[in-house]
């Protein structure tokens, strides 16, 4: 048997210390689930999200509209770095979308987003209170006074335990509902997708003969 | 004009004089008499009667009482015209001889005149042939980058001539599929390049195939003119800035039921055990292909092949990526072959590259052949091509460096150019792409003209089809292509029903405005909504690179259009393109300037 390394982080539960000798996952190879709650008008909706990361790649799995999109940083590019692919877990299918079609102007800001959840440089204007915790499992408090925004920091993984954004009343939280680090568990869902048929963005308007792209053409997407 | 002289004469009731006798009783009162009108009207120049002008004199009775003439009443019509001219003295034009218009267009005429002297209707009376294809380059796509092109430079754009405008001969194609009123790049190609009209979505076969059954292949392939061109002993090239294996290139060496079979992966089970083989193999395969279709008949293969699409020719795994690889996995293979080694083991003295430097390293003069796929999928857009990963040669750069290669050969030459990516540029909605790739397409062709003597090269420029792009509004002359419609004399965009300004060019479905270039929010992500209508441009710089065009119908991807596309030709036989012509015409203009099937044939007799 494999030892499954998942930590589950819910309410009220610190990170417990079962491991006799603590060696660090991959932090490189790694997925992590969010519960995304945002209350507006005193109205209350929330999804979840899940991020896998490997190296230089990023996926994110929306379940609810069964839509994942990958994201992947070509190495030693300075420009033309950031590549995406749309895929649509129900049709096996998936669109890729190169570096200019990408709404972002700011393509290395817009990856450590996507890398991060939530990037580095936002953080650097946080406050930071107080950390806890050993070395792989170290959290840290983050704050701006005055405001409801806050982080806690996964330090390892360089990734938000949870964060809140918005003003009071008007809010928008992400928070983990599990850690993944079994490096089998987190590769499945990127090679589950790469056998999916994909489809150059650019040539969606010649294929209207494609019943999955017409489709997607009249939907939008 | 018109000058209106009414005159009345007033008409008198005369008393009855009384009689002899007893006065008898009154009698009732007569009607009130009639008025008589006569009306004059100065007439201009060009009238019916009066050639030069005069005064026309209406004359009636106002029987309604109405007080005036009306069209009814008229019982006389005469005229007073000025003197007619015997002569037209060298005065009466002076105003036109001094136009510069005039001018110009007296010495079009003039030139128009010697060309059509000295055409060459001599079947096989040129050498070498290149066909130039604008993908999705619909007249109004020329017009607009004509105008962009010289405001580029500097004029107000309008005047400005793009390299193939200045072709004495043109005509119109009609883009139509078989099997469709607005058609595909597949079909129209594969008339273009074999002379048969054939369905949407198939290459370098008729219309009795079935789209996507590999079944209905057999017995239904069509011969292009490339492989003519190669049969003949012709030295044979083929460029696109898409995928090699994308449809208008494909249609010049392959033969598919479906144009999207780019490679294995591509295929239904049922069309490979049925032997059906992927694009991209058939393009590595075209002269082992070829000489197994004829007995005893010895090719050398196609001397030129440029484009993009690594990932067709590549099998799936990364140890088989380019070094410039922008994906994970570069290669689509999944029967684990590389086609690009199998090109080089068939070809040792062969260039393959894959990015600019290789290319530039290149000597045409010595070299035998090339074989380069500079992008994993599609080659940049000419206005992004700096921001490649590795570099990438630009349409002209292909072009000049295949017609130096190409020319080696004393028989003479085809070669296909296909600017593939105005057709994308326009499907995504966005002018500024569309038009600068037409720009490049245009400095490709310029070049091609100027390495080549027009009495041995025969050049035809046209496009597949055409784009829902339109050229609207009265904006006045010299006004930016891509800016917002200002009128003549104005100097603010005017505003439409809505109050909101609006560009001149737009397009009639699609996925409408988006304003990428003034994007600064990092976590905006892809944006996935089609914005179809009106947006509020009044603060948007709609010249810039990023801004999408509005829409009238909402769709993901803006469509092809039916109409008319153009043809230009230049140099033997360029004079049998004129009127208006199904698609198929430009394979036997082609065939007939170099005499191509003749020349085949003698090949082909032991
Ligand atoms: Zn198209």
């Amino acid at each position: 048997m494999k030892k499954i390394q998942t930590l589950l982080l819910l309410a009220g539960m610190t990170f417990s210390s079962a491991q006799a000798i603590e060696v660090c996952s991959n932090h490189e190879i790694v997925g992590v689930k969010y519960q995304v709650s945002e209350i507006k008008n005193g109205k209350q909706t929330s999804k979840q999200v899940n991020v896998w990361r490997n190296k230089n790649a990023v996926l994110y799995e929306y379940p609810q509209t069964r839509i994942a999109e990958y994201w992947y940083k070509t190495p030693n590019a300075s420009k033309e770095f950031l590549q995406l692919t749309r895929y649509f877990d129900e049709f096996k299918r998936g669109i890729e979308y190169q570096s200019k079609e990408i709404r972002s102007n700011n393509k290395q800001q817009h990856w450590n987003r996507l890398y991060h959840v939530f990037t580095p440089k936002r953080l650097a204007k946080y406050q930071k209170s107080m950390t806890k915790g050993q070395t792989c499992t170290q959290v840290s408090h983050y704050h701006i006074p005055n405001t409801v925004k806050q982080v806690e920091w996964l330090e390892h993984y360089q990734l938000p335990k949870s964060f809140t954004l918005g003003q009071k009343g008007s809010t928008y939280q992400w928070t983990l509902i599990e850690l993944v680090s079994e490096q089998k568990q987190v590769l499945s869902r990127f090679s589950k997708r790469g056998e999916f048929k994909t489809t150059d963005y650019a040539d969606v308007g010649d294929n209207e003969s494609d019943e999955f792209l017409s489709q997607m053409i009249n939907q939008g997407f | 004009m018109k000058l209106l002289t009414k005159i009345s004469i007033l008409a008198t009731s005369v008393a009855l004089a009384a009689c002899n006798g007893d006065d008898g009783q009154n009698g009732t009162d007569g009607k009130n008499g009639q008025s008589s009108f006569v009306l004059q009207t100065v007439v201009q120049p060009g009238h019916a009667v009066c050639a030069n002008g005069g005064i026309q004199i209406d004359s009636g009775l106002d029987k309604d009482g109405n007080g005036k003439l009306d069209a009814g009443e008229i019982t006389s019509t005469t005229h007073q015209c000025k003197p007619t001219k015997t002569s037209l003295s060298q005065s009466d034009l002076l105003t036109n001889a001094n136009n510069n218009w005039y001018v110009q267009s007296a010495k079009s005429v003039e030139d128009a005149k010697q060309m059509a002297l000295k055409a060459n209707n001599e079947r096989g009376g040129a050498k070498n042939v290149i066909l130039f294809v604008g993908d999705g380059m619909g007249v109004s796509t020329v017009t607009a980058a004509r105008i962009r092109d010289g405001q580029n430079k500097g004029m107000k754009g309008e005047e400005n001539n793009l390299s193939f405008d200045k072709f004495p001969f043109a005509g119109l194609a009609k883009t139509y599929n078989v099997d469709a009123q607005t058609p595909d790049s597949a079909g129209t190609m594969t008339a273009m390049i074999s002379g048969v009209k054939t369905d949407v979505g198939v290459l370098g076969v008729d219309e009795d195939i079935e789209r996507g059954n590999c079944t209905t292949v057999s017995g239904n392939e069509l011969v292009s003119a490339i492989e003519l061109a190669e049969i003949a002993g012709l030295s044979t090239g083929v460029i696109s800035t898409a995928r090699i294996t994308h449809a208008t290139p494909a249609a010049t060496y392959a033969k598919s039921a479906d144009r999207n079979w780019e490679d294995i992966s591509d295929m239904p089970d049922a069309a490979k055990t049925a032997g059906c083989k992927d694009i991209a193999d058939q393009l590595v395969n075209f002269e082992t292909n070829l000489e197994a279709r004829y007995d005893g008949l010895d090719v050398d293969g196609l001397e030129v092949v440029m484009g993009g699409g690594r990932r067709h020719f590549l099998p799936k795994d990364a140890a088989a990526n380019s070094p410039d690889a922008r994906s994970d996995i570069e290669g689509d293979r999944t029967d684990g072959r590389n086609l690009v080694n199998e090109w080089k083991a068939k070809y040792p003295n062969g260039d393959y590259v894959f990015e600019d430097d290789g290319f530039r390293a290149i000597n045409p003069e010595t070299a035998e052949r090339i074989f380069g796929l500079f992008n994993e999928s599609h080659m940049q857009y000419e206005a992004d091509r700096s921001n490649d990963v590795a570099g990438e040669p630009s349409l002209t750069d292909m072009t000049e460096k295949a017609i130096k290669l190409l020319d080696n050969n004393d028989k003479g030459y085809m070669l296909v150019v296909e600017s593939g990516r105005i057709d994308h540029g326009h499907h995504a909605g966005n002018a500024y792409n569309a038009l600068e790739d037409t720009i490049e397409f245009s400095e490709a062709i310029e070049k091609a003209v100027r390495m080549t003597n027009p009495e041995e090269t025969l050049i035809i420029v046209t496009a597949d089809h055409s784009h829902v792009f339109t050229i609207a509004g009265y904006p006045k002359r010299g006004n930016p292509i891509l800016g917002k419609v200002v009128a003549i004399g104005k100097t603010e965009p005017e505003k439409a029903a809505d109050d909101k300004p609006y560009t001149t060019l737009g397009y009639t479905n699609g996925r409408g405005f988006m304003d990428l270039g003034a994007e600064t929010d990092a976590d905006a992500g892809y944006d996935q909504d089609i914005h179809a209508g009106r947006a509020d441009l009044t603060d948007v710089d709609t010249t810039t690179p990023g801004f999408h065009q509005e829409a009238a119908v909402p769709r993901s991807s803006e469509t092809h259009a039916g109409e008319d596309v153009g043809i230009y030709a230049k140099g033997p036989s360029a004079q049998l393109v004129s009127g208006t012509n199904e698609q198929s015409i430009i394979f036997h203009v082609m065939e007939h300037a170099i005499d191509l099937i003749n020349k085949a044939e003698t090949k082909l007799k032991p």
